[in-house]
């Protein structure tokens, strides 16, 4: 096999929580009550462009999270694995990674950062910025750099611009009804006159179309976010980190909901003595500062793989490990906000007639919990979970830079920001990976929160009629 | 007398996503000074939205005033500026609105809520002097102590009181009255609609009444608007609308209200629903529901036909439209039910002997107990197989929880429950899950009594699942069966509760409770949430069940006339005990309790003239179930209160052999 599959744990758990969205979706699909808000979200144009720009941080994350290791060319006829785990995005991005600069270059820059001293091929020896080993190594003439800039900008639009068309036309064509002009389908999808918001759709695949066209184009021959320190290519970082971030927001909430939803409704419900025991854990729980436990878990964490180097095979597996722990201790530090909601509301429900009818019929406490309490409370969950999503993505940035975060070797933005950190203090300045960190981080974060907004409003019985 | 107030076609609509909704559809009215009109309809017939659109308060931007004017001695009040609206709304017209708890706010003292109501600027002592006149005025005792007070200190009949002193403080003209009686126990109404009555005889202001209870206009109104789908059907002077309701909606009103003279019979029920105010009306709004339709009804808007004194929208009074052979106004004859109530077996259904449910009261960080709430204090009851025992008793006084200790919803502290022969109290659970089979339980609410995220047919196979009766295929057929039982179509199993109406999802409550072939059902209020005559049709279905399958049913309400319609025995119950009991017809005929006496005086009644004697009842509420009164505990409000009532708690004295009540009044006790 010219593969050799590598499933990380974190891997597996984002294929499974996949999974489970798409059932749920099958599920949801079915069933009125939950149909008819998402149907809502839908119409909302704000929110189909956001889902639109979420839907594109996915995708990078889902490609990122297909890892395997390449095979070598066997030694003495026994087939030999490469120790690098690799990703599908890193075949895709195959490209950036190769074009490594020493260190320091800014964006679209022809030159090092930093001075050199060279040696002229008369002898004498200068400091100067020295060319850079691939970008720009193109051009002849340096100077003429914002010429071809511009020029392969040009060239870049028209194409995005072409596959845009393309799919418009395609997506006309799939809507056009019977008997219907073409000028007419598309005044129709463009005025708004159909539930889903087309426009917004249309505009946000656009932008984001223009913007892959333009990147994946320049970064062939400039380094379009700039170099880090060891000379690798910012945006691919940038693109690397994307799914450091998914993995925190998404798997976080899921080691948190069980606890969260298992208790907080057990409280609710069952009052009493497991209401006491349930409220004292989570008020002291939530009386000690995250950051703190965050630290030591993380710490022991790092003591017990320097103690025992053998139980990770790669490099990968153990930043991965690394990973995976810091969703779990995160999300056992986060549930407790969620619990009390469930709990507040379970409360209400229990005395609700509809509840003491189904004690009255008999039936038992696991069916009036299954069928009565759960699906009464999932919206208060589904927004919660939407709106911690970007508060994680945020902790992640905030633990990496105290240096309790993922590990050094993993791509996130919280690293990125860490390491950029001492480099704004440089002359002239290295911005370009703070900044590039930041726009990642700012777009999925704002995409998030507008998408939850729209969740959060669809779910609300008060906003409904 | 002038016209005080002159409304022409008004109309207000509200934009829906589902279109728009015409809820206010041309109506005319005029309020003289000094009268009462009342203003009577069902739910969703417009009336409270006629009276925002009055005062320009029509919930914005959804509804909007499309039309109409709104003359206010002469002047139209649609053309007014929202600042010079302010001065007109409070200082010329006031309003009461029903809900006495969420209108007042909570963090106010009473004093500066009333104060903020005075017109104009005064000094901060005579305003405090005003407003205190004006809490005596509406009989709140002891205003000076009263002034200070933050509303969750004062009770509900309290609270409305506090609305009226505001609504009056700037003596308005015109006083809107929003079903202000709606929320309150029948007492107590009968004590606000006294004040009501009171202050307009001393102020001589008009007064708008909106209500849904022909009670309430019998004794209030001096005439009565009727409304029906946004139009006003029929205006008539009060006396003659009782003697003779001209429109057939008005009619039909009139013979579905429960009372003891329709026992035995089905109650007259109006077919069909309030029609889609979305649509254009092509002809009369009533006619799909009406007996005496014909094709013009269909084919034509009914206009406006003024006799002499009031006015009637209907073909039938129009000559133009009158059919050569005209139907006789005599509707169908309600069919009769055959057969009288099974007789009192020898052994009853369900035996309740001194049931106690106490709540205990926890005071400090160690949640020591401090006290009891002795919300049932010694209940006891018998059900015979397929009769009614209603409970009757104004809300706080344990009525609902009795009924949920019986169920075993709420373990009772003690006394026995004995279902045929088996003692529920302190039984195990699992032993109780299989006998809730017998015994179910019908809610008030139906909107929170269905789990809006279940399909009907889910909800009516619960107990069923629950008690594992049945194959799949089986439940099924059985859905089918009692959706056809309950007068739902069998689709009806695929649809959510948020599809249907009111009337419709209590039919599916009962349902659910028919699905285990209980003998007993209790049943809590479970018509008070409804219009009369989605009422009417809900205890038509109850009767019939009874009659059918022999049902025994427990009947928790406090509407007496539902008692007197459906019930065979009645037990009256006072802060967690029964002080009266007996069969209907002998504590109505001749109620022996002083408590009893002054609930059925204060009913208000379809037949009585205004002048009719109320026996009076001293002012203040049901004392509180944590701290009774000694002795007898109705004693602090009871007109013939004696000495000895403040020692001891009264025996029971029997008159015949069904008929008991425990008051100091019948001393000799059993045998008398």
């Amino acid at each position: 096999m010219q593969f050799l599959p590598v499933l990380l744990w974190t891997d597996a758990l984002i294929w499974i929580l996949v999974a489970v969205t798409v059932a749920f979706g099958a599920y949801a699909a079915r069933h009125e009550h939950l149909r008819v808000p998402w149907r809502q979200v839908a119409g909302r144009p704000l929110a189909m462009g956001a889902l639109v720009v979420l839907a594109a941080y996915v995708t990078l994350g889902l490609l990122d999270s297909v890892h395997f290791r390449e095979r070598l060319p066997p030694v003495d006829g026994e087939s030999r694995y490469s120790p690098e785990v690799k990703s599908v995005l890193d075949l895709l991005l195959a490209g950036l990674r190769e074009r490594r600069e020493r260190t320091y270059s800014a964006p679209f820059a022809v030159y090092a950062h930093a001075k050199e001293t060279m040696e002229r091929p008369d002898g004498s020896r200068v400091r100067e910025h020295p060319r850079l080993r691939h970008g720009g190594v193109h051009l002849d003439d340096p100077e003429a750099r914002n010429d071809d800039v511009l020029q392969r900008i040009g060239t870049a639009t028209v194409a995005g611009l072409a596959a845009w068309t393309v799919i418009v036309i395609g997506l006309v064509m799939w809507r056009r009804r019977n008997d219907e002009t073409w000028p007419r389908t598309l005044r129709r999808l463009m005025r708004g006159e159909e539930p889903v918001p087309w426009r917004a759709l249309f505009l946000t695949s656009g932008a984001l179309i223009l913007l892959a066209a333009n990147a994946a184009w320049l970064s062939r021959y400039y380094h379009v976010l700039g170099t880090d320190q060891v000379g690798q290519d910012v945006l691919l970082k940038s693109l690397k980190s994307i799914r450091t971030g998914l993995v925190i927001g998404t798997l976080t909430t899921l080691v948190m909901l069980p606890f969260a939803m298992a208790l907080g409704v057990a409280a609710g419900y069952f009052r009493g003595w497991v209401d006491d025991v349930i409220q004292y854990l989570y008020t002291t729980l939530s009386s000690i500062p995250g950051v703190l436990l965050i630290a030591a878990a993380i710490l022991s964490l790092q003591l017990y793989m320097a103690l025992h180097p053998d139980s990770f095979a790669t490099v990968a597996e153990r930043s991965d490990a690394r990973l995976l722990f810091l969703c779990v201790i995160l999300g056992v530090t986060s549930w407790t906000g969620l619990c009390r909601l469930l709990r507040g509301e379970t409360l209400k429900l229990r005395e609700v007639e509809y509840i003491q009818a189904a004690h009255a019929l008999g039936s038992s406490h696991v069916s009036i919990l299954s069928r009565h309490v759960l699906p009464n409370v999932m919206h208060l969950v589904l927004i919660t979970v939407v709106l911690d999503f970007s508060g994680l993505v945020l902790a992640e940035a905030v633990l990496s830079y105290v240096g309790v975060g993922v590990d050094p070797t993993t791509d996130s933005w919280g690293n990125m920001i860490n390491g950029a950190r001492l480099e704004m203090a440089r002359e002239p300045m290295v911005w370009w990976s703070l900044a590039a960190a930041f726009v990642f981080m700012f777009t999925l974060v704002l995409a998030a929160n507008l998408f939850s907004d729209a969740v959060r409003d669809a779910f609300d019985p008060r906003l409904r009629k | 007398m002038t016209t005080l107030l002159s409304v022409e076609q008004l109309m207000t609509w509200f934009d829906t996503p589902e279109g728009q909704v015409r809820a206010v559809d041309g109506v005319d009215f005029q309020i003289q000074r000094g009268e009462t009109l009342a203003l009577l309809g069902e739910s969703g017939c417009g009336k409270s939205i006629s009276a925002l659109s009055l005062v320009n308060l029509v919930p914005a931007p959804a509804g909007r005033i499309v039309a109409g004017r709104v003359v206010l001695e002469g002047r139209d009040l649609r053309g007014l500026s929202e600042y010079a609206f302010r001065r007109v709304r409070g200082k010329r017209i006031g309003m009461i609105f029903q809900e006495p708890q969420s209108a007042l706010n909570p963090v106010l003292t009473i004093g500066e809520q009333v104060g903020e109501a005075l017109s104009g600027v005064r000094s901060a002592p005579s305003a405090r002097q005003r407003v205190i006149e004006l809490l005596k005025s509406v009989g709140i005792a002891d205003p000076e102590k009263r002034y200070g007070e933050y509303p969750h200190q004062l009770s509900g009949g309290m609270k409305q009181r506090a609305m009226i002193a505001m609504a009056i403080a700037a003596e308005p003209e015109l006083l809107i009255a929003d079903e202000p009686t709606t929320a309150l126990d029948v007492t107590i109404q009968a004590q606000i609609l006294g004040l009501l009555r009171n202050l307009q005889q001393r102020t001589h202001m008009a007064m708008l009444l909106i209500t849904h209870d022909l009670g309430v206009v019998a004794q209030m109104a001096d005439r009565v608007a009727v409304m029906y789908a946004g139009q006003i059907v029929e205006v008539s002077p009060r006396k003659e609308f009782f003697t003779e309701p001209h429109h057939p909606y008005s009619r039909k009103l009139f013979r579905s209200v429960p009372g003891h003279g329709k026992r035995g019979g089905a109650l007259e029920v109006i077919a069909g629903s309030v029609p889609d105010l979305r649509k254009e009306f092509s002809g009369c709004r009533f006619a799909p529901r009406c007996t005496q339709a014909w094709e013009a009804c269909y084919a034509k808007v009914p206009r406006w036909i003024a006799l002499d004194g009031h006015g009637v929208r209907c073909h039938l009074f129009d000559d133009a439209e009158r059919r050569d052979t005209q139907a006789s106004p005599a509707a169908v004859a309600p069919a009769v039910l055959v057969g009288g109530a099974p007789q009192l077996g020898e052994e009853p259904l369900l035996l309740v002997r001194d049931l106690k449910v106490h709540f205990p009261i926890t005071r400090g960080v160690l949640q020591r107990v401090a006290g009891y709430v002795r919300a049932v204090d010694g209940v006891s009851l018998a059900i015979g197989a397929g009769r009614t025992l209603a409970l009757v008793g104004e809300s706080g006084c344990g009525k609902t929880t009795v009924g949920k200790g019986i169920l075993q919803l709420i373990r009772p502290s003690a006394g026995s429950v004995i279902y045929d022969g088996q003692e529920l109290t302190g039984i195990s659970s699992s032993k109780m899950r299989a006998l809730r089979r017998q015994c179910q339980v019908v809610f008030q609410d139906p909107y929170s009594s269905l789990n809006p995220r279940m399909q009907v047919g889910a909800i009516l196979e619960e107990g069923m699942r629950a008690q594992h009766l049945g194959t799949r295929d089986e439940r099924e057929a059985h859905i089918v069966k009692l959706l056809l039982r309950v007068g739902l179509p069998p689709d009806a199993r695929q649809r959510y509760p948020h599809e249907f109406s009111g009337g419709q999802r209590q039919r599916i409550s009962i349902a659910r409770a028919l699905a285990v072939d209980p003998r007993l059902i209790v049943c809590d209020e479970p018509t008070s949430a409804l219009d009369v005559s989605v009422q009417a049709q809900i205890l038509n279905l109850l009767k019939e069940l009874q009659d059918s399958l022999a049902l025994s049913y427990l009947f928790i309400t406090h509407n007496i006339s539902v008692v007197e319609y459906l019930a065979h025995e009645v037990a009256v119950m006072y802060l967690g005990r029964i002080i009266e009991r007996g069969a209907v017809e002998e504590v109505f005929a001749a109620p022996r309790h002083p408590y009893t006496q002054a609930l059925l005086a204060a009913v208000p009644r379809l037949d009585s003239e205004r002048s009719r004697e109320v026996i009076r009842m001293a002012q203040g509420d049901m004392p509180s179930p944590s701290n009774p009164p000694s002795g007898c505990h109705f004693h602090p409000r009871c007109s013939q209160a004696m000495p000895e009532c403040r020692v001891r708690y009264p025996e029971v004295a029997n008159f015949s052999d069904t008929h008991s009540a425990a008051c100091h009044l019948y001393p000799k006790g059993p045998g008398n």
